[in-house]
């Protein structure tokens, strides 16, 4: 039963919009230095049991207690094929791992790793090759214990091309090899020294698990998912609206209490709310600030909710290759031009946490960061004095924007733009356009988003290094440093994170010191909500719901009366 | 006589069926986008991307994009008209079989809100020429004004929040087939029929009263009453028959127009249809599902009207010897 005043509400509501609508119609430098990677020791990288397994231990006898039941959870994007070795978006990513898909090894969000299907991994001395204890015990969803030959099939199956597997270039100019020694341990001969090869393996888009000869050769036609190891089997899945997985009684690390796990695609976040407020959703992932907002106030009542603070987030890039932004006293006056937290306000409801580089705030990394690179805050006078002494000549600035939340963003970094001299051609284009301009060098400025992966420069790498090509996938900004490609290479050398720290410094400093992007921040734009009945749902606060030691994810949620 | 009109008619939509096809093959090719990358999985790059060269060289030639484009054309053409729509880029699995999976969904959709916005509109049409002037014209013409001028998605977002969120009737969200569930069929179809069923019969009251107006001057009207007949059979017998060409009219275009172009009730409503597909096609850019569906509708845009002019001929036998 509702109050009456809502229903006043809501009643004035509609009949004033009508009425409006109704009128409406009728009227009408620092030097770097090369660092070489330290030697590890073998036990540097020993992990002893699985923070899983214990958990599930503990929970046996209260899953008599729990209630189980269908979930329905609200997705933003659709898993666009069951396929394992297919993950188009991070959606996808998080729903495969997050119920039937598991890998070896996970990030624990902090830079570390935990065990998930391996229980350790060792380097020899040189870092030339990997070897993986897996877990006994573990059953795929067709009753089939998983072994190592499973783990070098697969293995195997991402680093044929021929294929097309996503993590394909991750793993083939790495592993020259993989074997299995024993029943439950597998090597992999490394092409040179790896001494980041587990973190890259803890992307379940890079590799995951399945069974020998699960997967045709060069198979992509997929519309059954194939067997994992997760805690749900695959069920169903239809393109663009569903996919369903139910319970796998025999998951190694204790049955799950849901029954089944309907993820609906419900593209509008309008839809979402809605179908949250009615509860024929129990979970939505991406509600909108404002929805979120209501729920916080009171407004809406019997819900949870939650930002993802480490979804996502923005900079503003340079193509150093245009005519405009090739001076760096140019882009230092844009730099000085935007201010970043008038943005956050302006576009994002103020809700967000301003960044200096793409790393969490408070981290290690951001401390690091604090040291070396001092923040450039909007400083129009700033701007204009440089700008005035720069080649500037009052060329539009190509600032191209993709429709959306792009929009915003086009309208407040051009308006300061203008405030500070610069002309600008603001361009609002649709994502095709938008990604080909930048793949084409067709800009001057443009905003990026992405998302944080455990490692500022294992995630950065790719649009660091040269890449010198007409057609530029990774690099947009075109800033090409040999320097910092060095830097680079060493760093991926590095397994002491104080070594890491020192290296991760240096490239920021060269970074900084270019003047290639401007980070705007880490936006809160996305939330996640859930019924006030559902427990045990957690996130990590990167937008996943993937079960794992820090996080809950799906696989311990249960209904409560 | 019929049966040669119909099958000139038939005749005459191949051409339109071969420029149509020309026309959604090119457009597809100038949609800014790398197809390899999306056969790929790579859809929008929001999550750091490492594109191994080997991989995208083994797709460009299992794509065969480098192939002359009369080459391709010809290729797609050949497969369509065995009724091989392509393969989706972004589900791996052949369009047809998308298209055919959410056909039921989208049919059941159309023809709920055609049959609920005749059954509205029909009526009130009749009445509200029949009795011009009165409560009723007025009140018919307040619901065409209505249908007319208020956005489909406010109209959606209201009885969202009114059956859905404050009485908690109706589902908000979704489909169920009818062998599923019919009642969760009929409860999960009742919103998105009634938004669009309102925009359709807001139409076809316009079309009806005007049509009907003009008919009720004709002299065979004159004549029907001044021989005797009641009123019921010179309405529903005489002039019915005869104001029916301009619903046909708008029947033939509004089923089409249902089938395809839904795509903001079938998003607000997460309505698995044909227009949700197409829409989720174009953001993903999923090219040879684009090009798919947009074939598929428009020859479903072609056999409607095709369908519209033979019932035109029935209706007014005279059309056929022109």
């Amino acid at each position: 039963m509702k109050s009456s005043a809502t229903w006043v509400r809501f009643l004035t509501g509609a009949g004033i919009g009508a009425v409006l609508l109704a009128v409406a119609a009728a009227c009408g430098a620092e030097e770097p230095t090369p660092t070489a990677a330290p030697t590890p020791t073998a036990e540097f990288f020993e992990v002893s049991d699985s923070p899983i397994g214990d958990v599930g231990v503990g929970e046996a006898e209260k899953w008599e207690e729990r209630q189980g039941g269908t979930l329905i959870f609200g997705s933003a994007k659709e898993v666009t094929s069951p396929h394992p070795y297919t993950t188009s978006s991070s959606v996808d990513g998080h729903t495969k791992e997050a119920t039937w898909l598991e890998p070896l090894l996970q990030l624990t969000g902090d830079g570390g790793l935990a065990p998930v299907l391996a229980t350790s991994w060792v380097a020899n001395e040189d870092l030339t090759e990997w070897t993986f204890h897996l877990r006994e015990g573990v059953l795929f969803h067709t009753g089939q214990e998983m072994t190592s030959a499973d783990v070098v099939w697969s293995a195997n199956y991402v680093m044929d091309a021929n294929n097309a597997a996503r993590g394909h270039g991750d793993m083939a100019p790495l592993v020259r090899s993989v074997e299995a020694v024993d029943k439950y341990t597998v090597k992999f001969n490394m092409v040179g020294s790896q001494p980041s090869f587990p973190i890259i393996i803890s992307d379940i888009s890079v590799l995951s698990i399945i069974p020998v000869g699960a997967l045709e050769p060069g198979e992509i036609k997929v519309s059954v998912g194939t067997p994992g190891t997760g805690p749900f089997k695959f069920d169903e899945w239809v393109p663009a609206s569903k996919t369903v997985v139910v319970r796998f009684d025999d998951y190694w690390g204790g049955k799950p209490y849901l029954e089944k796990i309907v993820f609906q695609l419900i593209a509008s976040a309008t839809g979402r709310g809605n179908a949250l407020r009615t509860r024929e959703l129990q979970i939505a992932e991406r509600l909108s600030p404002i929805f979120a907002g209501r729920v916080e106030s009171g407004d809406i009542g019997a819900i949870e909710v939650s930002a993802a603070t480490l979804s996502g987030y923005r900079r503003m890039m340079f193509n150093v290759d245009s005519p405009i932004f090739d001076d760096i006293d140019v882009r230092l006056a844009a730099m000085y031009a935007m201010d970043m937290q008038k943005l956050l306000d302006e576009a994002f409801f103020g809700l967000g946490t301003l960044m200096d580089a793409a790393v969490p705030p408070g981290s290690v990394w951001d401390e690091a960061l604090r040291e070396c690179c001092p923040r450039r805050t909007g400083d129009p006078e700033k701007a204009r004095a440089i700008l005035a002494a720069s080649s500037y000549a009052g060329e539009r600035v190509r600032l191209v924007v993709g429709r959306g939340q792009g929009e915003p963003i086009g309208e407040s970094i051009s308006r300061q733009l203008r405030e500070v001299g610069f002309e600008v051609d603001l361009q609002v284009l649709e994502s095709g356009v938008y990604d080909e301009k930048q793949s084409t060098g067709d800009f001057d400025l443009t905003p990026k988003s992405a998302s944080w992966g455990g490692d500022p420069v294992i995630d950065g790498a790719g649009r660091w290094r040269c890449e010198l090509a007409e057609r530029v996938n990774n690099n947009q900004s075109r800033y090409c440093n040999p320097e910092l490609d060095v830097l680079i290479d060493n760093y991926y050398g590095l397994t002491d994170l104080d070594d890491k720290l020192v290296q991760y410094k240096k490239i920021a400093t060269i970074l900084y010191d270019a003047a290639v992007t401007k980070h705007m921040g880490w936006n809160f734009t996305r939330f996640f909500g859930w019924n006030d009945n559902v427990k045990g749902f957690e996130h990590r606060g990167e937008g996943g719901y993937t079960r794992g030691p820090v996080g809950g994810g799906l696989w311990r949620v249960y209904f409560e009366d | 006589m019929l049966i040669r009109y119909s099958i000139r008619r038939l005749l005459e939509t191949i051409p339109t069926l071969f420029i149509i096809s020309v026309i959604v093959f090119s457009l597809v090719l100038l949609i800014p986008g790398d197809r390899v990358l999306v056969m790929l999985g790579y859809s929008g790059g929001d999550i750091a991307d490492v594109i191994s060269p080997e991989v995208y060289a083994a797709m460009e030639i299992r794509l065969g994009v480098h192939d002359p484009i009369p080459v391709q054309y010809w290729r797609w053409l050949s497969r369509a008209l065995q009724g091989d729509l392509g393969t989706s880029a972004l589900h791996s699995i052949p369009v047809i079989d998308i298209i055919l999976g959410r056909l039921p969904a989208t049919l059941y959709l159309a023809f709920a809100s055609i049959f609920f916005g005749a059954l509205l509109a029909i009526p009130l049409g009749v009445a509200a020429a029949v009795r011009q002037g009165t409560w009723v014209d007025r009140l018919a013409n307040g619901i065409v004004l209505f249908g007319l001028v208020t956005p489909g998605f406010w109209v959606a977002l209201m009885l969202v929040l009114l059956f859905g969120v404050y009485l908690g009737w109706l589902p908000t969200i979704g489909y169920t087939a009818p062998q599923d569930d019919f009642v969760q069929f009929v409860k999960h179809l009742t919103l998105p029929t009634i938004v669009l069923g309102l925009d359709f019969a807001a139409n076809l009251i316009r079309f009806i009263r005007t049509d009907f107006l003009e008919q009720m001057r004709e002299d065979y009207v004159r004549t029907a009453r001044a021989k005797g007949l009641s009123e019921r059979l010179v309405i529903w017998k005489h002039i019915f028959k005869n104001s029916m060409l301009a619903t046909v009219t708008v029947l033939g275009f509004d089923i089409s127009r249902l089938l395809g172009g839904s795509t903001v009730i079938e998003t607000l409503f997460a309505y698995p249809g044909i227009s949700f597909l197409l829409i989720q096609s174009i953001f993903n850019r999923d090219f040879a599902t684009v090009q798919g569906v947009v074939l598929f509708l428009a020859m479903i845009v072609i056999f409607m009207n095709y369908l519209a002019d033979i019932l035109y001929a029935l209706l007014n036998p005279r059309i056929r010897y022109e």
